[in-house]
């Protein structure tokens, strides 16, 4: 009997214009994965390690450092770490140097002349600009005290790639390279190889076998390669720098050609999937449940439209039951139907579908906000008088569950001496998503994957674990139900 | 048959009792009238009654079956009409209707061909697609009364009906309670306007400040009352003679040139006969009987008198 107007409910809700409008941005929202999904150019990834050329002279090492970004501009306030140590010479000594406004570091190391075959143990390590939980970089070569003044590059320094600032989708080469004592290298020239196989790589080459490329002009140069784009795949490129009428390279290089273009990235179904739905779908998901639980009985109760209802043979409990059913049913289905939607554009695109598993698990956490933020505004619909202040109660806390919630935190972590990053803000913060509807698919992705603002972490150790995150879907999706539930059968 | 038994409603402490132990019976072939100032609590006995509002304690017995406990069972037998109708805006009428059905158990068909019928019995026709946020204030009051009627309820609660209808629609609803009423049917009825109360009630419930004062029948309103009635004389000028001669018979308002003489016991022709001795001329006079209305107003009197 009650079947015809629970679907009358249900089409009445989901026909509703403000909802109809959120449904069809959900469901074209979900379109907007395709971009996302779609293989991206890789980006050069900048080199932990930053350029380093260095020469000895009767006074010691002279380091200088030079750090870049991925389009190879310089890297200001860069914090590294240089050991000098020989254990036959009973030799330790350590440096740090920072880099300026040039992204160049320069350091000097007072230490005796030393010949081979005996070398130096050079440990460069560098800091991470952020605390994490991971150290920064560290590397150790061995270095000798050659002929004074004589330049020398740690390996893989000089010559590197890095991307067009101008065209993400093309390389340049970075060249690191100077004269005697640190002079600009005004008298030096690049030339270029490339060795396609079979061909092999010979042990050094003299000029004339080699193609000119570039004068240096400075230290610090990036050219262009035009060359690059005919060269087949697997092709070696050898480059060396000669002094000019000098027919041995004083820095020789190999890059392979897959450096000098652009790399497509097939990216995971899940770590687009798990982006996405946490931080598109989870955001949108609680405005749409307000503004649906509005239109379909906030809206109605406060107006007296719900007494038209309640005057037919239905028990005050049944209505509200059934309201509540209906508005949720309308939610969750294009709901779950944007998340199946998503899933599918993520197979056709990555070919990968998302795990059930964790498809099973956003779907939940889904419905869990969904439930909670419709409770919510049913509840108060029974405590506010008017449909303005229900609306602007409802949106009020959206935007502090949805928008400020982290800056809550953080002003609440800064008052009571919390330091943004540890473990125990880490924690504080886990903790206060329990207490948030709005954060659940957070709190359901950081479990999933064992993830907290991209750190890795065990989630336990931050209390959430999976009986914790169990119990606080189902009190958030129970909760407000039944205190909703209980004043709309006891009062009036 | 309506039992209303011992219903109290408190809205919250602070105001004190809506209503107060308020009891009655309107039986079956009764029109009762529910007469009360504004606030004196109609509207929250019928809104219980109706099963729209919680009572803090008594109940509503219709046809037997208790509002409150039996709901389902008990709302099948009551058509309200409430003083200000309330629908889904954004539905069509005949779509409301249709989803009133439902709740009835009535089928798809059916309602189409039943909601038709009614919405055209109330001058609805022509009007049964359009939404309900475009109906004035009466024609929410028809639509209103139509759905009360979809299933032909044993028991009617028109709370101020008549308020917002035209005549033509005040006559239609005259020759509907009569027309249920000889079906046998239970009719409770509040409104404002008190000679329609005095026309169709078979019996009338006062009620003041949360308390049901007194139950009468029309034929005891006259007796033991000490009401007249109402002369309106129009005069082509109001003099101070006249004046002075209509204040000897009775309470005196003027407005321009109208002469309002309340509590007037006497012979209408004999005021004019001597207000055109005095040479004035009469363009109109017109005597109103108001024996609801003087009763009820002189109930409410010697009730807040003996308070």
């Amino acid at each position: 009997m009650i079947v015809r107007p629970f679907i009358f409910d249900i089409k009445r809700t989901l026909t509703s214009k403000s909802v109809l409008i959120i449904i069809g941005s959900i469901l074209l929202i979900s379109l907007a994965i395709i971009p996302l999904a779609l293989p991206r150019i890789a980006s050069v990834p900048s080199s932990d390690i930053p350029s380093i050329l260095y020469y000895y002279d009767a006074g010691g090492f002279h380091f200088l450092v030079f750090t870049n970004d991925i389009y190879g501009n310089p890297v200001s306030k860069s914090g590294i770490e240089l050991n000098l140590f020989s254990a036959s010479n009973n030799f330790n000594h350590t440096v740090q140097v920072s880099t300026n406004s040039s992204g160049i570091g320069v350091s000097t190391i007072s230490a005796p002349a030393i010949y081979q075959p005996e070398n130096y143990d050079l440990t460069i390590e560098t800091f991470p600009s952020f605390p994490s939980l991971e150290g920064g970089s560290t590397i150790r070569v061995p270095i000798s005290s050659l002929p004074s003044g004589t330049v020398q590059s740690i390996p893989g320094g000089e010559f590197r790639t890095v991307t067009d600032r101008y065209n993400a989708s093309r390389r340049n080469l970075q060249v690191i390279y100077s004269g005697p004592y640190g002079a600009p290298p005004t008298d030096y020239s690049i030339y270029y190889k490339p060795i396609t196989p079979p061909s092999v790589i010979k042990g050094s080459y003299n000029e004339s076998e080699l193609t000119f490329f570039q004068n240096l002009t400075s230290i610090r140069s990036v050219y262009e390669l035009p060359f690059a784009d005919g060269l087949n795949r697997g092709t070696q490129v050898i480059f060396s720098i000669f002094k000019n009428g000098n027919a041995t390279a004083f820095e020789t290089s190999e890059l392979s050609v897959e450096e000098f273009r652009p790399q497509l990235l097939v990216q995971s179904a899940t770590s687009v999937g798990s982006s996405f739905f946490a931080g598109i779908l989870g955001f949108l998901v609680p405005l749409v449940a307000i503004i649906g639980s509005y239109s379909s009985y906030g809206k109605d109760r406060i107006t007296g439209v719900l007494e038209s209802i309640l005057a037919r043979p239905i028990t005050r409990r049944g209505l509200a039951i059934s309201r509540f059913v209906s508005t949720l049913l309308a939610i969750c289905i294009p709901t779950i139907a944007s998340a199946i939607i998503v899933d599918l554009i993520l197979n056709s695109v990555t070919g990968s579908l998302l795990s059930n598993d964790y498809l099973l698990a956003i779907m939940s956490g889904l419905v869990v906000e969904i439930s909670a933020f419709v409770g919510l505004v049913f509840l108060l619909s029974h405590l506010l008088r008017s449909t303005g202040s229900l609306l602007g109660v409802s949106i009020g806390l959206f935007i502090v569950l949805d928008f400020f919630w982290n800056l809550i935190i953080f002003l609440a972590g800064t008052l009571f001496g919390g330091t943004q990053g540890s473990a125990l803000y880490l924690q504080a913060t886990i903790i206060s998503y329990y207490a948030n509807p709005a954060q659940f698919l957070n709190l359901v992705n950081s479990y999933v994957f064992q993830n907290a603002n991209g750190l890795p972490i065990q989630t336990s150790n931050y209390g959430l674990t999976l009986s914790g995150l169990v119990f606080d879907g189902v009190a958030w999706a129970v909760v407000p139900f039944l205190a909703f539930l209980t004043l709309a059968v006891k009062r009036d | 048959m309506i039992e209303v038994r011992n219903l109290t409603k408190v809205f919250s402490p602070r105001l004190g009792q809506a209503i107060s132990s308020v009891s009655f019976n309107v039986e079956n072939g009764e029109v009762v009238g529910f007469v009360g100032l504004n606030g004196a609590g109609k509207t929250t006995t019928i809104r219980i009654a109706a099963g729209v509002s919680l009572p803090t304690s008594g109940t509503v017995l219709l046809d037997g079956r208790d509002i409150m406990a039996e709901k389902t069972e008990a709302s099948k037998t009551i058509g309200w009409v409430p003083e200000t109708p309330n629908f889904e805006p954004t539905a069509s009428a005949l779509d409301a209707m249709r989803y009133f059905a439902g709740f009835y158990g009535i089928n798809s068909a059916e309602a189409k061909t039943r909601s038709k019928e009614l919405l055209g019995m109330m001058g609805l026709t022509g009007y049964e697609s359009r939404k309900l946020r475009t109906y004035s204030q009466g024609m929410k009051k028809r639509f209103s009364l139509a759905v009360s009627m979809l299933t032909r309820p044993q028991n009617f609660l028109f709370d101020e009906l008549l308020n917002g209808l035209d005549p033509e629609a005040i006559r239609f609803f005259r020759e509907l309670t009569v027309q249920q009423k000889k079906e046998n049917r239970a009719i409770l009825l509040s409104s404002h306007i008190l000679t329609e109360i005095e026309s169709l009630a078979d019996r009338v419930i006062f009620i003041h400040r949360g308390r049901i004062i007194k139950s009468v029948r029309p034929d005891e309103l006259t007796s033991g009352v000490k009401s007249g009635g109402v002369l309106r004389i129009v005069l082509e000028t109001v003099t101070d003679d006249a004046l002075a001669y209509l204040k000897t018979l009775g309470r005196v308002e003027t407005q321009r040139n109208t002469i309002v003489l309340s509590d007037f016991q006497g012979d209408s022709s004999q005021v004019n006969t001597e207000l055109v001795t005095r040479r004035l001329r009469v363009q109109e006079i017109r005597f109103e009987k108001r024996a609801l209305e003087d009763y009820f107003l002189q109930l409410i009197r010697e009730v807040d008198a003996g308070r």
